[in-house]
């Protein structure tokens, strides 16, 4: 027996607004710790991986592991039909083939429940081995999906270099280029509005804009987003959910081709 | 395929067991002497370069070869074996193909647009098992990154000339071999001294050995390389008519082929359904879906970087 119980559908429903343009299905590994889920994108270049801690929920029961293969297209039709306030519960039985999703209204007078049937997916976990990444950026989450989406108007491809001075977002294409520069913040008032840049040896590296703008999908999950790079090895975008857990985003950098 | 089982000699593996049961177990393989010498060559299953279905494959490790498996069936024939009859009249073929036929559809389809590396795009479905057999992917993809990730980008007009190379090769094959290639039926015992194919246009035999080849191609592929070749409209009238008889002619033995190997398939724990939801998703690829894969390339697979658990 599966019974995941959270106060704030919201959280979920954020959730899944965060991956559900990037993945179309996805296994939901459920365990004594909570919920994880991992998945690459159709085309293999970026991967997400999902941490709710059982801490995170309101009432978490996993008797037995448990891994649920969704559409989640049809999760979050599903979810949409939750009010944002409603309590959510996810159950499932050991073994089964459905999952359940019960929503509450807060005065209890509204309670729905909607079936879903899991999917068969071919599980495919890739091990993130633990990597220190050269640059660490810590910048608030708008300011980020505000840069992504200002560039992807230039090009497809975004170049993110982080030096000394600070870090520079740039985009070059037909009608121009554009460059965007972020400076540490001097006086850090209000955390959440801090850029924080951490930085061991300078990196650049090429990204495509497109899945830049998949992952900031995710921004109203946390004010805050962090940036790791490391030369020739995948970007980490991760957003912190409070309390619950996190939602990271890999993205393989660009192949620099000689004749372009 | 009659021109082909010629060149192989014939030695029978069935085992001469007197039991019943064994026998109806077991089938009746042609094969070369130099496989049956390899005590540990395997048979898996692969999807056909053609219409992608499971077909049947033979990995000798020793020789360094692949050959795959044919089924030539006909109605009404049963096999004598010892004391026993065994039902099942059909006789497999094992003949060697060459791997790169195998993979050509899935590097297409797969690196048309970026590169992957070889050990990403050959780990599912069997094909991790012949990526050691194929020598060079130099000739139909070229290779990006650095050369340790193998890393490889379909190039269509490389295997078109690939392409082209062996069907002139098959050409000469065919010619030297005396196959008849000219429409019209002549008995293959009839031998006379002053008739042989020298008088034959060259344009025949390509026509023919394009004929060839193309059956390990998809249909696009196919029509590609025979426009490579600008035969002339009356002769492919004439032999494509022939072969367009011959292919008739192979039907049933084919269905008879795909229901044999679906049996065998089911026994190794594959569920064919699988493989139909997999076409269909690939069907309904929405505006969105190609507008990402769009973006995704000239990226890197993240597979590449993470490996497997």
């Amino acid at each position: 027996m599966f019974e995941a119980r959270l106060l704030r559908s919201s959280i979920l429903k954020k959730v899944l607004e965060a991956i559900k343009d990037l993945l179309t299905q996805a296994t939901f590994d459920c365990d004594d710790n909570g919920i994880q889920l991992q998945a690459m994108d159709n085309s293999h270049v970026s991967l997400v991986s999902l941490t709710l801690r059982s801490d995170g929920f309101d009432k978490y029961r996993c008797d037995r592991n448990i891994s649920m293969g969704m559409n989640l297209g049809s999760m979050s039709k599903i979810l949409k039909c939750a009010g944002d306030k409603d309590t959510v519960t996810i159950k499932a039985q050991d073994n089964a083939d459905t999952v359940t999703f019960v929503f509450e209204s807060p005065n209890q007078e509204k309670v729905s429940d909607y079936e879903m049937k899991l999917m068969n997916l071919d599980l495919e976990h890739l091990g993130i081995p633990e990597t220190e990444y050269s640059c660490t950026i810590r910048l608030p989450s708008a300011e980020f999906a505000r840069i992504c989406r200002d560039l992807s108007q230039f090009g497809e491809s975004m170049v993110i270099s982080c030096t000394k001075e600070g870090v520079k977002f740039s985009a070059t294409g037909d009608i121009g280029s554009a460059n965007i520069k972020l400076a540490q913040t001097a006086s850090i008032d209000k955390e959440e509005e801090a850029v924080v840049i951490e930085m061991e040896e300078p990196v650049t590296l090429t990204f495509a804009c497109q899945y830049l703008n998949y992952f900031t999908k995710a921004t109203s999950l946390s004010p805050q987003v962090q940036l790791s790079m490391s030369a020739d090895v995948p970007l980490v975008v991760e957003y912190r959910i409070p309390d619950i857990g996190h939602i990271r985003y890999y993205l393989a950098p660009k192949i620099e081709e000689e004749d372009s | 395929m009659t021109t082909r089982t010629k060149k192989k000699s014939g030695a029978n593996v069935t085992p001469p067991s007197p039991l019943k049961k064994r026998v109806e177990n077991s089938w009746i393989l042609l094969a070369k002497d130099s496989l049956l010498e390899n005590s540990s060559f395997s048979i898996i299953s692969l999807p056909h370069p053609v219409h992608g279905k499971p077909a049947k494959y033979c990995l000798d490790d020793e020789h360094n070869k692949i050959y795959e498996i044919i089924t030539f069936d006909e109605p009404h024939r049963s096999w004598f074996i010892g004391e026993t009859v065994k039902s099942d009249g059909s006789i497999q073929m094992v003949t060697p193909v060459n791997p790169l036929f195998l993979v050509l559809p899935r590097l297409k389809e797969q690196c048309s647009s970026r590169a992957i590396p070889l050990e990403d795009l050959l780990s599912e479905k069997g094909y991790d098992k012949i990526l050691d057999f194929i020598p060079s992917f130099d000739s139909v993809a070229d290779l990006k990154g650095p050369a340790d990730m193998k890393a490889y980008k379909y190039n269509e007009e490389k295997t078109m000339t690939w392409l082209e190379d062996r069907v002139r090769r098959l050409s000469k094959v065919l010619r030297q071999k005396n196959i008849h290639v000219t429409s019209g039926a002549t008995s293959a015992t009839f031998v006379t001294s002053n008739i042989s194919n020298d008088n034959i246009d060259e344009e025949f035999f390509l026509k023919y050995a394009c004929g060839m080849v193309s059956e390990y191609l998809q249909e696009d592929m196919a029509e590609t390389l025979e426009k490579r070749f600008n035969f002339k409209p009356d002769l492919i009238e004439t032999i494509g008519n022939k072969r367009k008889s011959e292919v008739e002619n192979k039907e049933p033995s084919k269905r008879i082929k795909s229901e044999a190997t679906d049996l065998d398939s089911k026994e190794n724990g594959f569920v064919p359904n699988s493989s139909f939801n997999e076409v269909k998703k690939e069907k309904a690829l929405t505006a969105k879906e190609k507008a990402r894969q769009k973006a995704a390339s000239g990226t890197k697979t993240i597979s590449a970087f993470f490996k497997k658990k």
